[in-house]
């Protein structure tokens, strides 16, 4: 009896080791669907990999990533969708407004995606909690932030009207632009949308913003605006307009401001996700993840050169500021 | 042993010699080293177990409850932290401060607190004057009434006040921490707390491998775990026993927070928790069971290989130790068995040192002792059979000079008779029947030697010490032998002595008697002579003869029967035989010195007893006194007898004898002397001719009768028939030892064949005079 035991035991311990190795037959193959520009993005490839790593998988050792950039141009995303989805990978990131292609794209290879828009009001999903099927990914409050950031800009100068650059090839776009629109009505000022699409668009963008005589620019969250931040920032410094954006770089790169989440943070818990389901989980079953962390980040010397000096309460509120 | 016990050992089989040592005590010391070592290891690894799985389980659990307290703890120092923080901006009565104050107050707040996502203030009244948020767009004078909220009721009775765990946006834990202020006019602070950042304090924590900590609210929802998505989901953790008896607990249930439960995978879990208060929460930590174990399955590893190890070294010891007992027994009971069965030369040679070594050499030496004993029992048979063979070729020798020794008087006799046939005259017939008497003597007389020697071998002669003078016996020597030595012109001069010693007059007299009738026959010329020398305790008579001496390697031989050293000078060599086995008898010691053609010296040594002592007559003995002999041969055949008489009427007598010879010239010889005989072969035929007449005065029986009947019972037979006490004595032509000892015990007189007439005469005279009471016995 006694022997059965410990022969059911030694053959236990035995056994424990092999149900980890038993799932690691073939490399699994990760498919990076982006729709910005792949050296603009490339300093947030570090925090997907911290993501992955944190379930074990190192790029090279035990997992190959399939970049596909669509290097600004959204209207290539589907064939690179398709594309990987040919391949069979294992799983698909699907970053930078790249999501609703992925979705169509496939129903069976898993995706998770990184967007900024509330995912169940774009049909991504069907619920935060459980999304069920082969979709789940992680959201930041990119375009809910969209009023605050006008509240933040109309705090540092009171104007009587803003402008909001949209991508109306951003699938959020309509969204952003109905914040925005609360937004103004909530504060009594006056919007106007200004649309673009590529970089080339950025000069009649800012001759209309000269045009219009408004006070102030909001930049909605696009990988395209996100990937000229340098681009803009220098825009907007010669056209002396105060903005803000909800791209960290933008603000480091001599923007005025930037109020936002940290879209690395997004990129790990993207990775993450992506390595509990190559372990085996279910998207189905990992709820969407909601960014938790914003910021305020105030470049001083930029003010400056605008001539503005910043309230207390914008001091008070600002976690960092750029001198 | 058991069939399975023998499997065990099947494999031993090819060991050479196994069959040799493969027995039941082998395998019974075997099987108990087994079971002892077995027992002990078993035990002892049980015990390890058992209290390790204890021990560890505790000290896990202690662990763990450690770090939920830890857990707890920062949790609450976390709640109390924003609490203070939110503090800060209650501080000055509502008054005192602008509005605009309050908001860059808030602002700082937010700042400094990442968690607060919004942060509202209420005036004294209850009423929402700011609201700042990070998401939202700020409100100022709102002016909403939450005066009858718990947020503001419980805040200004309580100074704080938190709510319950709620989700925003289906997904994420918020909760309202409100704060009032010292007075009341201080209005409260609502802060709206983003609970995710309570993960980072629980994915902290490190438990084990695959552990993880958590934390449930009152409700028993999750509101933090490693596992985000978890959390997300809103899960119910209610469900989990070990929750709800914390929960039990907590409510001051007495149940015992369970141990081991199932985790929300269903996994087996040791599970332990710690309340965060004044929340209501509670935070878990647990272990899989699995890994909690693992120690313990390794350590029950362990003990199984060593359990093996242990019983594999302990069969080993065993078989070896067992061997080492088993082999020496085993080659015991071999040379046990082949010792047995004859082979005494078998020894064990077993060299172990110990016990059982001591046993074998023990054993080597009862064999040696068996084997020496046997050794001399055969060299003894052997002796025996050599004395045996001796004796019996003594006994031949003696029986061909016996029959030899006889056939010459025999022949004489025959010679004689046949010459009386021819009836010659009477003068004639008278020297014919002397002769024939010369001879009938010569062969009685060596009969009566024969008889003695008998008698000497049986042991049936009484020796009858007694103290008496020497004199007595030297006269009557001088007596015997002055006519011989006359005739011889001999000189004989008997020394007299007035000695007295002790011993058997007649065996004495006999010894001496022979020893000088040697001397007397062996003589030629010069003389004899008999003395006695006093020797201290002892007196040796000494008998000096001038004859021819005695040859040194002769000196022993003449002791012995039949042995003549000169035939020629007669005798039957039996003389000396008789002095040796009387002296023997008597234990006196016998000396000779003799010197060839000088003459020989016999002396007989004798205890010497004081003198004066008192004489008393010898007693009858079996033996023939020299009187017997010599008034045998003074008293002539021939000469007429007076008829035997009892009273008026002739003796009956009734002769049993089975030879007829005997018979008839026994029965003749009586009526001769005028007695009545009936004579028969057996006690029935004499019964029946005489059974209704008077009883017979005397019944002469043969000892052994034919058919191997008894003389003695056949006498008895007659006197119950007769119912009377009817005196008897047997006749023997038997000497054989035995048969003088079984007439000695029955006690009537034996006579011997062939009987002297005159002997026979002398002793019916003599019966017939003591039974007097049958009437009075006249010898006419």
């Amino acid at each position: 009896m006694k022997r059965r035991d410990f022969i059911a035991g030694l053959t236990g311990t035995a056994i424990m080791p092999f149900d980890a190795r038993a799932q690691q037959r073939a490399t699994p193959v990760i498919g990076f669907l982006n729709g910005g520009s792949s050296e603009r993005f490339a300093y947030l490839l570090p925090a997907f990999r911290r993501g992955l790593s944190e379930n074990g998988y190192v790029e090279g050792r035990n997992v190959v990533i399939e970049y596909r950039w669509a290097e600004g141009d959204y209207g290539r995303l589907p064939s690179l969708a398709g594309d990987l989805v040919n391949r069979r990978v294992d799983v698909i990131g699907a970053f930078g407004n790249s999501a609703p292609v992925a979705k169509a794209a496939t129903n069976t290879i898993p995706i998770v995606f990184q967007i900024g828009s509330e995912p169940v009001a774009f049909g991504l999903v069907p619920n935060i909690r459980r999304p069920g099927g082969n979709i789940t990914g992680v959201t930041n409050m990119a375009e809910e932030l969209i009023p605050k950031r006008i509240e933040l800009l109309h705090e540092l100068l009171p104007v009587a009207a803003i402008a909001a650059l949209i991508n109306p090839l951003n699938f959020g776009a309509p969204a952003h632009v109905k914040f925005a629109q609360a937004g103004a009505r909530t504060l009594g000022i006056r919007l106007h949308v200004l649309n673009a699409t590529s970089q080339h668009d950025f000069d009649g963008v800012f001759a209309k913003i000269d045009e219009l005589q408004v006070g102030a620019l909001l930049i909605c969250p696009d990988p395209l605006f996100a990937g000229q931040s340098k681009q803009l920032a220098d825009l907007t410094g010669q056209h002396a307009v105060p903005t803000i954006s909800g791209i960290r770089e933008f603000v480091t790169a001599g923007g005025l401001m930037y109020y936002g989440d940290d879209i690395q943070e997004l990129y790990r818990l993207v990775g993450v996700y992506i390595g509990r389901i190559l372990k085996g989980e279910n998207p189905g079953d990992l709820p969407v993840v909601q960014s938790t962390k914003v910021e305020l980040v105030i470049n001083l010397t930029t003010a400056k050169a605008l001539g503005l000096i910043i309230p207390l309460v914008l001091r008070a509120r600002a976690d960092e500021v750029i001198e | 042993m058991s069939v399975p016990a023998n499997h065990l050992f099947a494999p031993l089989a090819q060991v050479r010699g196994w069959r040799q040592i493969n027995g039941p005590l082998f395998r019974k010391y075997v099987a108990l080293f087994l079971v002892v070592v077995c027992i002990v290891l078993t035990g002892n690894g049980l015990f390890e177990v058992v209290f390790y799985y204890q021990d560890h389980k505790s000290s896990l659990i202690r662990i763990h409850r450690e770090q939920a307290a830890a857990a707890a703890n920062k949790i609450t120092q976390f709640i109390k932290e924003i609490q203070s923080q939110i503090g800060w901006t209650t501080q000055l009565p509502w008054s005192g401060t602008t509005l605009d104050q309050r908001r860059v107050d808030g602002l700082r707040l937010l700042r400094q607190v990442p968690a607060i996502t919004e942060l509202s203030q209420l005036d004294p009244a209850g009423r929402e004057q700011l609201r700042i948020s990070r998401l939202l767009i700020d409100e100022v004078r709102g002016d909403t009434d939450f005066s009858a909220d718990p947020k503001f009721v419980e805040a200004i009775a309580n100074k704080a006040y938190h709510g319950p765990v709620y989700f925003r946006r289906e997904s994420e834990p918020y909760m309202i921490l409100s704060m009032a202020g010292p007075g009341r006019d201080t209005g409260v602070s609502v802060a709206e707390v983003n609970l995710k950042l309570i993960w980072d304090v629980v994915s902290q924590i490190k438990v084990g491998e695959h552990g993880q900590a958590y934390v449930v609210d009152a409700e028993g929802r999750l509101i933090a775990h490693p596992d985000i998505s978890l959390v997300l989901r809103n899960t119910d953790m209610g469900r989990l026993a070990q929750v709800a008896a914390a929960r039990a607990l907590d409510a001051g249930g007495a149940a015992e927070p369970a141990q081991v439960a199932n985790d929300i995978r269903g996994r087996e879990v040791l599970t332990t928790h710690a309340p965060v208060t004044p929340l209501g929460w509670l935070v878990f930590v647990e272990l899989p069971a699995d890994e909690a174990y693992a120690p313990l399955r390794k350590a029950l590893l362990r003990s199984g290989a060593l359990l093996a190890a242990g019983l594999a070294l302990a069969f080993l010891s065993a078989v070896f130790l067992a061997s080492r007992i088993a082999v020496p027994i085993q080659a015991m009971r071999a040379g046990a068995a082949r010792i047995g069965a004859g082979d005494l030369a078998q020894r064990l040679s077993i060299k172990t040192g110990d016990e059982l070594e001591a046993l074998a050499d023990q054993f080597n030496r009862m064999a040696e002792q068996l084997q020496d004993s046997y050794a001399n029992q055969e060299r003894k048979v052997d002796e025996r059979t050599q004395q045996l063979k001796l004796a019996n070729l003594a006994k031949s020798r003696f029986l061909a000079t016996a029959s030899h020794d006889l056939r010459q008087p025999l022949q004489a006799l025959g010679l004689l008779v046949a010459q009386l046939h021819g009836t010659p005259k009477a003068a004639e017939r008278k020297r014919l029947v002397d002769r024939i008497d010369t001879a009938v003597a010569v062969m009685n007389e060596l009969f009566d030697a024969l008889l003695d020697i008998s008698k000497l071998d049986a042991g049936v002669l009484a020796v009858n010490t007694t103290a008496f003078p020497v004199g007595r016996l030297l006269e009557r020597i001088e007596s015997t032998f002055r006519e011989v030595t006359r005739d011889k012109k001999l000189s004989f001069r008997i020394v007299p002595s007035s000695v007295w010693v002790r011993s058997d007059p007649l065996m004495l007299e006999r010894s001496v008697l022979n020893l000088v009738s040697n001397a007397v026959r062996y003589t030629d010329k010069g003389g004899v002579v008999v003395g006695c020398r006093r020797r201290g305790e002892t007196v040796r008579i000494e008998i000096w003869d001038s004859g021819s001496g005695i040859p040194k390697d002769q000196q022993q031989n003449i002791f012995s029967e039949f042995y003549r050293l000169d035939r020629n000078r007669g005798g039957f060599g039996l003389g000396l035989a008789i002095v040796d086995r009387l002296c023997r008898l008597l234990d006196h010691p016998v000396e000779l010195t003799s010197t060839v053609g000088r003459g020989s010296r016999f002396a007989v040594v004798v205890p010497a007893a004081p003198n004066e002592a008192e004489f008393a007559a010898p007693t009858s003995s079996l033996i023939r006194t020299p009187q017997d002999e010599h008034r045998a041969v003074d008293v002539g055949p021939g000469q007429d007898l007076a008829p035997l008489r009892v009273g008026d009427r002739r003796v009956l007598v009734i002769v049993i004898e089975d030879d007829p010879l005997v018979l008839d010239s026994l029965s003749g010889l009586l009526r001769q002397w005028g007695c009545r005989v009936v004579a028969a072969a057996i006690p029935g035929a004499v019964i029946a001719s005489i059974a209704n007449e008077e009883p017979p005065d005397l019944i002469i029986c043969d000892l052994q009768l034919a058919g191997g009947r008894s003389g003695v019972a056949a006498i008895a037979e007659l006197r119950e028939a007769f119912r009377a006490t009817i005196p008897a004595f047997l006749i023997s032509g038997d000497t054989a030892p035995e048969q003088l000892r079984d007439a000695q015990q029955s006690g009537y007189h034996l006579l011997h064949k062939p009987v002297r007439p005159m002997k026979l005469r002398a002793v019916l005279s003599e019966y017939l005079r003591k039974h007097d009471a049958l009437g009075a016995i006249r010898c006419l």
